[in-house]
């Protein structure tokens, strides 16, 4: 009977345990172990040459300097687009706003690489689409993406729908009742949302904002394409340079990874620091019915706003795409259907397409499941040590997809187990590296839920199982969704990992993207990133029909 | 009657020639050892690590056209990284490819190390003797060159050897690109190329040179040609063979030219892995590199290694083209104090 209730108890916690350890702990320590060792005539001997190596050379701290830089500029972007997008949609009247949502939401389809290709031709000197009226009014080259500033903007802006997902999420799970009250009590619609709705909202927008910085700092597609033309190099360039050595240099590499966990667990830090003893409970007992806040003329100067955000994100670089697509290069002025032939007569397509949907589904919907499993047992249960758990599955949120894919492999490769070389390792590396975002996520939903509905429950007979179900899940659901639609396209277009862990059965559509891309054929890269775009927003579309995103009712 | 028939006779007889000598060989020669044939597809599969990214997809296509019994599927990227990736499952006993092809380096890198099967082939007669190296094969021909966006580059001077770039006109500041050495084998080879050919201290002043027109330095060559023809950087310190030959196909205003020191030689090389899961069938992917694989190569425009080939459009043939001396085996043995010195002289770190 004490062994039945021991399981009960702890039986969750425990498989989630051992699953996190399996699929974060093992691949980072392989990591970050590699730091501090060398071999030494066949043997493997502790040291600290690759730690004093990387802290004695500038060029790492310049990339330390150019990392944080970004991180803090992207973030800053992301938030000053993404919070008022959310806010946007989630409260307010703003003309259009189904269909300005879902086009809002539309870049996270675009793969980071893609995403900086096109910049390149928007807004680089002498071809930037965007130079060409400054050129030709004023004789001057008033843009150039080559620099920390238009690194950031790039990366930012792709990153906005992230944080608007994350914000409008929690804006949708709050009672509007507080806003309706200030309202009531004279304060104007802008006062309302800085004084009252931000600072309850304040747990999720913090969430969006270390996600967006740690998304920055371990990102590999955007500062290479950009960066490396002006040697401006950031952490994880170095981090590529050195996996470019024979035989890469797993030292150094393990180094700069563990700089990245340590920037990361910062921020973290940071969050939690900023929001510590304070509650952010808004959603109880007490039934809501969200009524839109009514935007005045102000609503067309927020539509204006909104639009200008999906022209300089979705338009102007689909524009230049479609225009790549349709040339024979970019820009020949010659036209040719053979890219958009190639996307229904190659079967490479169609396999990699087939690879990237069956891996992107899988991962996404057992790390939404982790997600749910950590942040209850977190934030719903008096388990000790509980919090190891959300712990273990933020860390590797931080480290470089490229650093954890390589302790994926290594770990895989020496397993008895044949995983290496099936599309699981790239699921679970996938799992074990992103689950961290779906918690953030979701427990910034579940904190606003009050546990009195949660206790009424139980009182009234319900099992955990049934309150969970019942009560709990369907007022966190729209976080749900939310992460699981974060986690979809964060896979779809996942390449610094996998790039590490595909083998030739195992391509996905973003291996693809890039060997075309590495092969200089940016027209096909083009139609590609075009399909790509299309199968996210059918997903996306797919999954907003089956479960809406509205305002939770009590 | 005759007389047409004879004719057509004639006109089919000679269309037969003319594709013969398209293709270059005769039917027969053509055809592989039956008993490869069936032992490779008996085994079923093939997997190929390919450093030749833009080639790659179209010889595993045509393989399978020919041999659609087998599963042929590829890993394609850059060869140090595919190095990289096969000694990893190779140490860990899950090594995946049968057969690994890329420009020379790692290839003589692999055979250095023990790595490829020996291997020998009936239709080497088609090839000049040096077609077979080690235990590896040249299928082709490439080399480095200079090249200039012409649409971009009008009324300015533009580089006419290696050289050229020591003393730089003002007029090309901002508009160069070359390739970043560390993560480029054929980057490398010009580098090496430029050190063997002209010595230290006049290689030293062409990258000192180059850096002060503010390059842009690319992580690989493709980065650079898609900024060349688009004319966003319309001088390139090098451009391949074959990447010239697709951009010229495909429109691109482009003016090649071969530098009056000469151009840098690098030949595509293929092998069979030794711990091949697949032997037969890797061995029957390289008899196809020497036979249907030549045709492939040439209809990409391309320097195929074949005795008859003809040379690519708009290239001058093999025999007309000047190039300078690289040692590449002297290189990569001096790989990481060629990189050293080169950050060292450019100030890239």
């Amino acid at each position: 009977m004490r062994v039945i209730t021991f399981i009960r108890r702890y039986g969750l916690f425990g498989l989630a345990t051992v699953a996190m350890t399996f699929i974060v702990v093992v691949p980072l320590a392989i990591v970050v172990l590699q730091g501090f060792i060398s071999p030494v005539r066949g043997n493997w001997q502790l040291t600290l040459s690759h730690v004093t190596l990387v802290l004695t050379r500038w060029p790492y701290w310049a990339a330390l300097f150019n990392t944080f830089v970004i991180g803090l500029g992207a973030t800053a972007i992301a938030c000053a687009a993404g919070i008022p997008m959310a806010w946007l949609f989630a409260r307010t009247n703003l003309p259009g706003k189904g269909l300005l949502e879902k086009l809002a939401t539309i870049p996270i389809f675009i793969p980071p690489f893609v995403g900086a290709v096109a910049w390149i031709l928007l807004a680089a000197p002498r071809i930037g689409a965007f130079n060409y009226p400054f050129r030709a009014l004023m004789g001057l080259e008033m843009l150039n993406v080559y620099t920390l500033t238009g690194i950031s903007w790039v990366i930012g802006i792709y990153l906005a729908p992230y944080v608007m997902m994350i914000v409008g999420a929690a804006l949708r799970s709050m009672d509007p009742s507080l806003e309706e009250a200030a309202q009531v009590s004279g304060l104007s619609r802008f006062r309302t949302a800085v004084t009252v709705t931000l600072p309850l909202v304040a747990p999720a927008i913090l969430s969006g904002a270390v996600l967006a910085f740690i998304i920055t700092i371990g990102l590999f597609g955007t500062p290479v394409v950009i960066g490396w033309a002006r040697q401006l190099y950031f952490i994880t360039s170095r981090i590529y340079l050195a996996s470019q050595e024979v035989p890469p240099a797993f030292g150094i590499m393990a180094v700069l990874a563990i700089y990245l966990i340590v920037l990361s667990l910062l921020a973290t830090m940071l969050q939690r620091w900023l929001i510590k003893g304070r509650s952010f409970v808004t959603v109880s007992g007490k039934g809501f019915r969200a009524r839109p806040i009514v935007l005045g003329r102000s609503r067309w100067f927020a539509a204006g706003f909104v639009w200008l955000y999906c022209f300089f994100t979705i338009v102007a670089p689909v524009i230049v795409l479609i225009g790549a697509a349709f040339s024979t290069f970019t820009w020949s002025g010659r036209f040719t259907m053979e890219n958009f032939e190639y996307l229904w007569t190659s079967q490479d397509v169609r396999i990699t397409l087939q690879n990237s949907l069956l891996i992107a589904l899988i991962a996404a919907t057992v790390s939404t499941i982790l997600g749910i499993v950590i942040s209850w047992t977190t934030q719903r249960t008096t388990i000790p040590n509980r919090q190891i758990l959300e712990y273990l599955a933020v860390l590797p949120v931080s480290v470089p997809g490229i650093a954890f894919g390589v302790g994926v492999a290594l770990f895989w490769l020496r397993m008895p187990i044949a995983i290496y070389g099936t599309i699981w390792i790239i699921v679970l590396a996938f799992i074990g590296r992103f689950t961290g975002y779906a918690v953030r996520s979701i427990s910034s939903s579940i904190v606003q839920v009050h546990p009195e509905l949660e206790e009424s429950a139980r009182i009234a007979g319900y099992g955990w199982i049934r309150t969970f179900t019942r009560i709990t899940l369907p007022l966190i659901r729209p976080s749900i969704v939310a992460s699981w639609m974060l986690l979809f396209s964060i896979f779809i277009t996942e390449l610094s990992m996998v790039v590490l862990l595909y083998t030739a059965n195992t391509r996905t559509f973003s291996v693809l993207a890039f060997e075309v891309w590495n092969a200089g054929n940016f027209s096909q890269v083009a139609s590609l990133s075009l399909l790509q775009l299309v199968v996210g927003v059918v997903v996306l579309q797919t999954v907003q029909l089956l479960w809406p995103q509205r305002n939770v009712h009590g | 009657m005759t007389h047409l028939l004879r004719s057509q006779i004639r006109r089919a007889f000679a269309a037969i020639v003319l594709a013969s000598a398209c293709l270059g060989v005769s039917p027969a020669a053509r055809a592989a050892d039956p008993a490869l044939v069936a032992a490779a597809e008996k085994e079923g599969e093939l997997v190929v690590y390919g450093g030749d990214i833009s080639e790659t997809p179209h010889q595993i296509k045509r393989f399978m056209e020919v041999y659609p019994k087998i599963k042929a599927t590829f890993v394609t990227a850059g060869g140090w990284q595919l190095y990289n990736r096969y000694m990893s499952e190779q140490s860990a006993g899950q090594a995946v490819a049968d057969a690994f092809t890329n420009v020379e380096d790692t290839l003589l890198s692999l055979d250095a190390g023990g790595h490829l099967a020996e291997f020998t082939s009936d239709s080497f007669k088609n090839f000049p003797p040096n077609v077979k190296e080690g235990n590896f094969i040249r299928t082709k021909l490439g080399y480095a060159a200079l090249v200039s966006n012409t649409s971009e580059t009008k009324g300015m001077p533009v580089p006419d050897d290696w050289t050229s770039f020591i003393n730089p006109p003002k007029a090309w500041e901002d508009r160069v690109a070359y390739v970043d050495p560390r993560g480029s084998s054929v980057a490398f080879m010009v580098l090496a190329a430029m050190y063997q050919t002209y010595g230290e201290e006049k290689a030293k002043q062409i990258y000192i040179g180059l850096k002060s027109t503010r390059p842009e330095v690319s992580m690989n060559t493709p980065a650079s040609v898609t900024k060349l023809v688009s004319g966003e950087r319309p001088l390139m310190m090098y451009i391949l063979t074959n990447h010239v030959g697709d951009a010229i196909r495909k429109g691109a205003p482009l003016d090649f030219k071969i530098p009056t020191s000469g151009a840098v030689p690098f030949y595509f090389t293929a092998g069979v892995l030794k711990n091949a899961k697949h032997p037969n069938a890797a061995r029957l992917y390289l008899e196809f590199l020497l036979n249907q694989g030549q045709d492939v190569i040439i209809s990409r425009g391309e320097y195929s290694m074949r005795k008859d080939a003809p040379a690519p459009q708009g290239l001058p043939p093999l025999d007309q083209v000047k190039f300078v001396t690289l040692d590449l085996k002297k290189a990569l043995a001096d790989q990481k104090k060629l990189i050293a010195w080169w950050q060292d002289v450019t100030g890239i770190q």
